[in-house]
């Protein structure tokens, strides 16, 4: 393979960015349904878009699927094709420009969140979204998934810090989209579509990120309560205020067990449930907002809260709620989730149920997401995983989804999940949409380069 | 399945925690340069569950990537389940050794070597006298340019000349606290092979510094290498054969300080993989019982304020910083102590390093069979070295001194390393 790769390739990928050995492989195995993994023939680590697009010109000659890979922090999703070869933008990574005046910052997609982060605070600036995997994600596999986190209520999902991108199409075109600036309407608005295509319509090669100025500092607020119903309506006021935090999020009753069995150093309650909310800026500004969200919070019941009066002191809280939302999903569970989003003012509706939807099935529920967006990703708790447990597991998640599309919502599968097809789940694309999401694929992924099989 | 994982088996479903989230991506220091998934974690835990399963085999191949890690232990301080990638790199090791054997080079020296402390001594002798003709590397000739022919050790190295007095024969079998200082405890000292044939000045400054603590150190001079290479590698039967030589020798001693991280860690470590039968975890045990590192006795023991010290004159007015030894602080939890001793010393002034927890990239063996991968890592501390403004950098760990004086030397920056126990007056 890595003989063939490299007589194929003009300009040729140099022979430390090809793996095709069998360990090699097998390490970026990559799971399909069932828990079963999928080795790909080989591994490539292009550093620029004129490799990519040779890469994709092999894949179309020989007919091998292309899977595009970042820091791999979240799993492959759908079926695997028949033979793959997986992309790993991991060594493209350049910070190309940060743009203080402009506040855009001109990235290579396998650039990760820290590293990021920390050349952007040297320039007092910073990118707000701020998903689990806040540390290791890079930025192109954020704006494939359209990543959203705690901080998406104020600061929107990643597509809303995209301004435009470069792109190779699984046609192997080269081409800009978007923008470098806040607005470009000549021809259509391509850069939004592409974000949250997980990679079956082109390979992302650069970004033109939109970017803020970094806060002065922040206080955050940890508030317990003694119900998750409780919670989440603190959550609705919180989202409903005229100056939302800058960052919320719920830590829900089985995570809080968990925390305090599983982490050592865990500053949080065993028991009940905790809102974490962070408001940035400027001292004055900032105490104020502090104020009004505690006098909120004290309103909505919780029972103590506690202030972290800066950044640094609080950052362990993020920090180890991500790791325990990280460690849930553990290989010797039997986890299940999904992408659940509903209109924000459902959301306590919806977390009624599946505290009923757990009682009937007695399984664990547990809220994932939730920061004020309206946006789920509650994970069913199967442990140990048994026979019964699984079709137990399957009934909750249909009444899980049955709930979430009456309440006017989507369902969306991602994690591959006991061999259901995802499309079971989704309310059916309006009549016409269907035609048009297989268009689209056709006219970026003429040959099905791109993860052949994955959607449309 | 296999019955042939016998020691991965032992760690039962601890192999399957992996959640495959990528924090240690973040932390592990290979990975950083490398960006490959075998050379992480999350993709050596894969591979291991792909051998359990039956899907690829320990072979050759395989063996590559498992040595492919520093065992610095950072992703698993960090791993959010908790997942102890040390130990399911060292049993795939022990099983593929078990199952493979060792190569040859290892197999003579790891069986028929090390264990053998007199033969071992004499082999070094014979290298002493062949480094005396290699290019000096610094003006005190202390430190000398490996030649080519020598590549295969680390080409463009620079080395510590072995002593030609080794540790062991600079040492009487009891070495007293200097008249007038009343006598408060005893202790046996372990040198390791650092400061045994490498650095003998810092295994008589650690003695000398607990005799004037009014600690009196026993030396036993049948004692030998810790292992932790025969160890770390796989060769559990000769590792388990030098560690209870090691118990043996230390059989009347209440307490073993050592000046040396790794020895210190190893010691700690046999029990963790090392006992097969009942009796034999029960020695291990009571030896792991026994060890400190001479920083935590100091401060956790002795409970010696850190205004105890001074500095030895030539490093007066300089500026210092403290290198933590992974052996040191992700192994054994020594992280506050030399701090506090360093911190109140009078006549310096202390400062702390960008990242002064990152491995130095020695890895023991690992910078032998990767030496250019080693020297980027150590690149790193050497720009926090750089970044600290430090004169100086103190640690406890002769691993760490040969590889921070390389990667200095490399960079061309002024400051030296020096292990504490030559810092304290």
């Amino acid at each position: 393979m890595t003989t063939q790769f490299s007589d194929t390739f003009n300009p040729p990928l140099a022979a430390e960015d090809v793996l095709a050995g069998e360990a090699d492989c097998r390490s970026y195995s990559y799971e399909i349904a069932n828990g079963r993994t999928h080795r790909p023939e080989a591994v490539v680590f292009p550093r620029n878009a004129a490799q990519v697009a040779n890469v994709l010109l092999y894949s179309r000659q020989t007919g091998i699927g292309i899977i595009p890979r970042g820091a791999g922090t979240r799993p492959f999703l759908g079926t695997a094709p028949p033979r793959g070869v997986v992309m790993s933008l991991a060594k493209m990574d350049r910070i190309v420009r940060i743009d203080k005046g402009n506040r855009i910052a001109v990235v290579e997609p396998g650039v990760t969140l820290a590293r990021l982060r920390q050349s952007l605070a040297a320039e007092a600036l910073f990118l707000p979204p701020y998903p689990y995997a806040f540390e290791t994600a890079t930025v192109g596999g954020c704006a494939a998934n359209c990543t959203g986190g705690p901080a998406s209520l104020k600061h929107g999902v990643f597509k809303q810090n995209v301004l435009g991108m470069q792109l190779v199409t699984g046609g192997g075109a080269i081409m800009e989209i978007g923008a470098y600036t806040m607005k470009n309407v000549v021809g259509y608005e391509l850069s939004t579509l592409l974000c949250g295509s997980e990679g079956t319509l082109g390979i992302i090669t650069r970004i033109n990120l939109r970017l803020a100025s970094l806060p002065a500092d922040s206080q955050t607020l940890m508030a317990a309560f003694d119900t998750l119903i409780q919670a989440g309506e603190a959550v609705q006021t919180l989202a409903e205020l005229e100056n939302p935090p800058d960052r919320l999020a719920i830590i829900d009753p089985w995570m809080l067990t968990w925390l305090a069995r599983h982490q050592p150093a865990d500053p949080f309650p065993p028991q009940g449930a905790v809102v974490l909310c962070q408001t940035a800026g400027i001292e004055s500004i900032m105490a104020r907002n502090a104020d009004y969200m505690r006098d909120q919070l004290e309103s909505r019941g919780a029972r103590s809260i506690k202030t972290f009066s800066n950044t640094d002191s609080a950052e362990t809280l993020w920090q180890i709620r991500a790791a325990g939302l990280e460690a849930l999903n553990r290989g010797d569970h039997a986890v299940t989730t999904a992408d659940m989003s509903i209109p924000r003012d459902k959301a306590v509706a919806l977390m009624t149920r599946f505290e009923e939807i757990s009682r009937r099935y007695d399984l664990p529920i547990t809220n994932t997401g939730h920061s004020g967006s309206g946006v789920f990703q509650p994970v069913i708790v199967s442990d140990p995983p048994k026979r019964s447990r699984t079709n137990a597991t399957r009934q909750a998640l249909a009444d899980m989804s049955d709930t979430v599309l009456s309440l006017g919502g989507y369902v969306s599968m991602t994690y591959p999940c006991l061999g259901i097809e995802r499309a079971k789940f989704n309310r059916p694309a309006p009549a016409g949409l269907d035609k048009v999401f297989k268009s689209l694929k056709a006219v970026f992924d003429p040959y099905g380069t791109l993860k052949p099989g994955h959607s449309f | 399945m296999n019955t042939q994982f016998k020691d991965l088996k032992k760690l039962g479903d601890k192999v399957n925690a992996c959640t495959r989230c990528g924090f240690c991506t973040y932390y592990c220091p290979i990975y950083h340069e490398t960006r490959e998934e075998g050379n992480v974690s999350r993709g050596k835990i894969t591979l291991v569950q792909e051998v359990l399963k039956g899907n690829l085999d320990l072979n050759g191949d395989l063996l590559e990537k498992l040595e492919s890690c520093l065992l610095c232990k950072t992703c698993v301080v960090n791993c959010p389940s908790g997942v102890e990638l040390d130990k399911i790199i060292v049993s795939a090791r022990a099983d593929y050794v078990g199952h493979k054997g060792l190569p040859l080079l290892e197999r003579i020296v790891f069986r028929y070597i090390l264990p053998r402390r007199q033969l071992f001594g004499w082999l070094l002798r014979l290298v002493a006298r062949i480094e005396r003709v290699l290019p000096r590397s610094d003006r005190s000739g202390m430190i000398r340019h490996l030649p080519e022919f020598a590549r295969g050790l680390g080409r463009g190295r620079n080395v510590p000349r072995i002593s030609n007095r080794f540790l062991r024969d600079r040492l009487p079998s009891v070495i007293h606290p200097p008249r007038g200082v009343p006598v408060r405890g005893r202790v046996c000292f372990f040198a390791g092979c650092g400061m045994d044939y490498v650095y003998p000045q810092d295994g008589l400054d650690s003695v000398h510094l607990l005799n004037r603590l009014g600690i009196e150190v026993v030396f036993p001079h049948d004692q030998g290498c810790c292992g932790v290479a025969v160890m770390l590698n796989g060769d559990f039967v000769t590792a388990r054969k030098m560690a209870l030589e090691t118990a043996r020798v230390f059989e009347s001693c209440d307490t073993v300080l050592t000046g040396c991280a790794t020895c210190g860690a190893t010691l700690k470590g046999y029990r963790t993989y090392l006992g097969d039968t009942a009796a034999t975890q029960y020695r291990l045990d009571r030896l792991g019982d026994k060890i400190k590192d001479i920083n935590e006795y100091i401060i956790d023991v002795l409970g010696m304020p850190g205004q105890t010290f001074q500095v030895r004159p030539e490093f007066k007015g300089m500026r210092i910083t403290w290198h933590d030894p992974c052996h040191l602080g992700r192994y054994q939890g020594i992280w506050e102590q030399p701090r506090r001793i360093l911190k109140a010393l009078p006549n310096v002034e202390f400062v702390e390093m960008p990242d002064a927890d990152r491995c130095c990239g020695m890895g023991g063996s690992f910078s032998i069979t990767h030496y250019e991968l080693s020297q980027q890592i150590a690149q790193k501390k050497a720009d926090g070295i750089r970044a600290s403004g430090a004169d100086l950098v103190v640690t406890a760990c002769p691993g760490c001194l040969v590889q921070l004086n390389d990667i200095m030397l490399k960079n061309g920056l002024p400051q030296q390393a020096i292990h504490i126990a030559h810092l304290l007056a």
